[in-house]
């Protein structure tokens, strides 16, 4: 036991002994993330852009409009015609931009069904939310509209009838009022959970190439031949990385949570409990990887790109729930998934009787990778540096 | 000659390493698909195809002479809202909100006495609702609420225009009518998906990563001592040096080509209507990065810590860029400028949305000057520093 706490030790004299060393694996990368927290804590808040040009002339367009506004998500700003419009979607001065069509009131009291342009650079949440709100808002003005045009027969001002009705609607005297106790977690945490655990990802991997480094230069092999077995070799190392990473983990949540004031909704030794075990499965992807490739530099780099489509697939950058049903079924398989899954679980109140489920499967994917992983320790191959 | 030597070997060595193949031409593909299939589903106005039934407290109380509310009771018995909703009831206020708080509902919605006359007679009439501790759940069951509350309104305001004779009438609406479509911002050509954007922004990082092979390259010499033996060779640094780089220049043009070519045939990405232009922003872009990483390596003592000042600031930029997660609208035309990413990914958007070229134009030219002012700081640096053990 006693010559597996040497190595681990060593090892994390070696990586944060130093000056040097505690800048770049301590202080800089906490830094990094903690600012992202902040930033993204700070978007809470706002309101989405959101472009339109209203050629309508009559109550449905102003009707349209009002309503939007009046949800309080979203921030209009007027553009002069569809080609401005455009412009400025595709120079991303708003998120999204809605162009309303001439005659669209008349259109809509004539019995037509017109259609209004939503126009997007790309996809995201909010952009999501805002077609589904438009798309109720313009259905329930065609129900109105052929209930009038029903009851009036086509005959009379159909427009004015129209009219006088969104303006009546636009009083909301059915309505609801919300009240808000603060119950569930914000909309942030997601996100910031997911680039906390994509840095994370990305510093496990320096530990990991100190022991590659050993590897290389046969410093593994003059290990092997003291008296120690190779389970502790392995042990220490892993426990050494897995040392190192605790501290940088305590560093970043101390750093958001008293220094920044970043509230994280969680108790903060289960959101210490979660990083802890997904750090376990990043370092046994980490070393999986280098255990596979051989030369130590291409080690890094197949890491860093591990890191991206997995953080993707594992819901780090948008919710899971906006992805089609097999993409859902594979994000199972990722880590990032299950972390995010029990922080979510944490922030909503629940108990270990739900968040056992998370934590076993991310122990599971930690054991295996890790076993397979304790491969990168044979002394005997040094890698090829082609 | 001895360049080309040099470059030739180099062009070899990268291309028989399995994991830098891997890395250059199937992670950024993988990268595009899974942005392309994970965010393709939900292009369409629908919502999520499977949503889970939330439970929600329904106070519903008889009051100041008029019984519970069964315009509230109706609808909670609609056969599509039973698949979202699942209606408990709640005696009063204070056990909807301390079941909330347990986690026995997930939302709460409290009916004031008389809210059937109220509504009838056309009278301002407000349910409360209480958010519960899941967003999902308070978006599924706000939603719910909402429409039926918002559809009320419409036909209360219709009542009291129209006269009772509004209610009679049944709109007929045809069940799938979309009353919203997705524009298409192209000016000619093709019709432009979302998935585009992150195809761009994907190509655009991959780009910036290629001077991590930069650093490898350059390093590799120095880890295994043979440049002291090339050293002692007829080769001037100059020409090693060149020709290294050379070598990598052509390795990220193929890449290049590769994720613009293979995008397009496989998953039918169209990236515009000037090729050359966009060849033309991809060899800048590249320019860019290898100076940048010529300049990080020469002034960084191990490969380490060169790779990672690289992929952070690569990282960095993409985010920044609004590569990666969306940001603030506000930020992409401030902060975002900053970075490299930024400029070519506009000019390339609007290569594929068959933009003027005037519109193209100053992009080109900022490019250009990035290009021209970190070219002569490699240069600068290479003077100062040199490349030798």
């Amino acid at each position: 036991m006693n010559k597996i706490f040497t190595i681990a030790w060593n090892m994390v004299k070696r990586t944060i002994g130093s000056r040097k060393g505690f800048l770049t694996y301590i202080l800089l990368p906490s830094i990094v993330v903690a600012a992202i927290i902040s930033v993204t804590g700070g978007m809470e808040n706002h309101s989405a852009t959101v472009l339109y040009t209203n050629r309508d002339t009559g109550a449905a367009g102003q009707h349209l409009l009002a309503e939007l506004e009046n949800t309080g998500d979203y921030k209009l700003v007027p553009r002069k015609d569809e080609a401005a419009l455009k412009e400025g979607v595709i120079g991303q001065e708003g998120g999204v931009g809605i162009w309303i069509p001439a005659e669209y009131t008349a259109q809509l009291a004539h019995g037509e069904q017109p259609q209004l342009n939503i126009y997007e650079l790309r996809t995201t949440e909010t952009s999501i939310m805002f077609k589904m709100k438009v798309n109720t808002i313009a259905n329930e003005m065609l129900q109105t509209a052929q209930t009038v045009h029903a009851v009036s027969g086509g005959t009379g001002d159909a427009e004015a009838g129209f009219g006088a009705i969104l303006k009546q609607a636009g009083q909301h005297h059915v309505g609801s009022t919300r009240t808000d106790y603060d119950l569930y977690p914000r909309e942030t945490l997601g996100v910031i959970t997911g680039m906390t655990l994509m840095f994370l990802m990305s510093l496990v991997t320096s530990t990991v190439s100190l022991i590659m480094d050993d590897r290389r230069g046969r410093t593994m092999m003059r290990m092997f031949s003291a008296p120690v077995r190779s389970y502790e070799i392995a042990l220490g190392n892993f426990l050494g990385s897995f040392m190192v990473g605790v501290i940088q983990i305590a560093v970043v949540l101390i750093l958001g949570k008293w220094v920044l004031r970043y509230d994280y909704e969680v108790p903060a030794y289960l959101y210490f409990l979660v990083l802890a075990a997904f750090m376990l499965v990043s370092m046994g992807i980490a070393s999986t990887v280098a255990g596979l490739v051989r030369n130590p530099r291409n080690a890094g780099m197949l890491n860093a790109l591990i890191l991206t489509p997995t953080c993707m697939l594992g819901g780090c950058f948008w919710p899971l729930s906006v992805m089609p049903d097999y993409m859902q079924k594979a994000a199972n398989f990722m880590p990032q998934k299950w972390a995010i899954q029990a922080v979510d679980i944490a922030a909503t109140g629940g108990g270990w009787n739900e968040l056992w489920l998370p934590f076993a499967i991310l122990g599971l994917m930690a054991a295996v990778l890790l076993a397979i992983g304790s491969a990168i320790l044979r002394p005997n191959e040094t890698g090829i540096s082609a | 000659m001895n360049t080309w030597t040099i470059m030739i070997y180099e062009l070899r060595r990268l291309f028989r390493s399995r994991s830098m193949l891997l890395n250059m031409f199937l992670l950024p593909l993988v990268l595009i698909f899974l942005l392309g299939a994970s965010l393709s589903g939900v292009v369409g106005v629908k919502g999520a195809a499977k949503i889970d039934p939330v439970r929600v407290a329904v106070v519903n109380p008889s009051g100041e002479g008029a019984g519970p509310s069964a315009m509230i009771a109706a609808f909670l018995k609609l056969p599509e809202v039973q698949k979202v909703i699942i209606p408990q009831e709640a005696e009063s206020r204070q056990a909807a909100e301390s079941g909330l708080r347990a986690g026995k509902y997930g939302y709460a919605v409290i009916v004031p006495g008389g809210f059937d006359s109220e509504v009838q007679s056309g009278k301002k009439a407000q349910l409360e609702f209480i958010l519960g501790k899941n967003r999902t759940d308070n978006m599924v069951a706000g939603t719910a609420f909402d429409n039926f509350l918002s559809t009320m309104n419409y036909k209360q305001a219709a009542v009291a225009t129209l006269g009772p004779e509004a209610l009679t009438v049944s709109a007929s609406l045809p069940a799938d009518h979309e009353a919203v479509k997705l524009g298409d911002l192209n000016n000619g050509g093709r019709t432009y998906t979302a998935s585009q954007f992150y195809a761009a922004s994907m190509l655009l990082m991959f780009l910036l990563y290629s001077g991590i092979t930069v650093t490898s390259s350059l390093f590799s010499e120095k880890d295994n001592h043979t440049l002291h033996r090339i050293n002692s060779m007829p080769v001037k640094g100059s020409e090693l040096f060149i020709g290294k780089i050379l070598g990598v220049g052509i390795v990220s043009i193929v890449q290049c080509l590769a994720i613009i070519l293979l995008s397009d045939w496989l998953f039918g990405v169209y990236w515009g209507n000037r090729p050359g232009l966009l060849l033309l922003f991809c060899l800048l872009m590249i320019i860019a990065s290898m100076t940048l990483s010529i300049v990080i390596c020469l002034f960084s003592k191990t490969a380490a810590s060169a790779s990672s000042i690289i992929s952070v600031i690569t990282v960095c930029m993409t985010f920044l860029s609004g590569g990666m997660a969306p940001l603030p609208d506000a930020w992409v035309n401030t902060i975002g400028a900053v970075t490299i990413n930024h400029w070519v990914l506009q000019a390339v958007i609007r290569m594929m949305l068959h933009s003027e070229l005037s519109q193209i134009l100053p992009n080109l030219l900022i490019i250009s000057i990035i290009c021209l002012v970190m070219f002569s700081a490699a240069i600068f640096s290479y003077r100062k520093v040199g490349y030798h053990e």
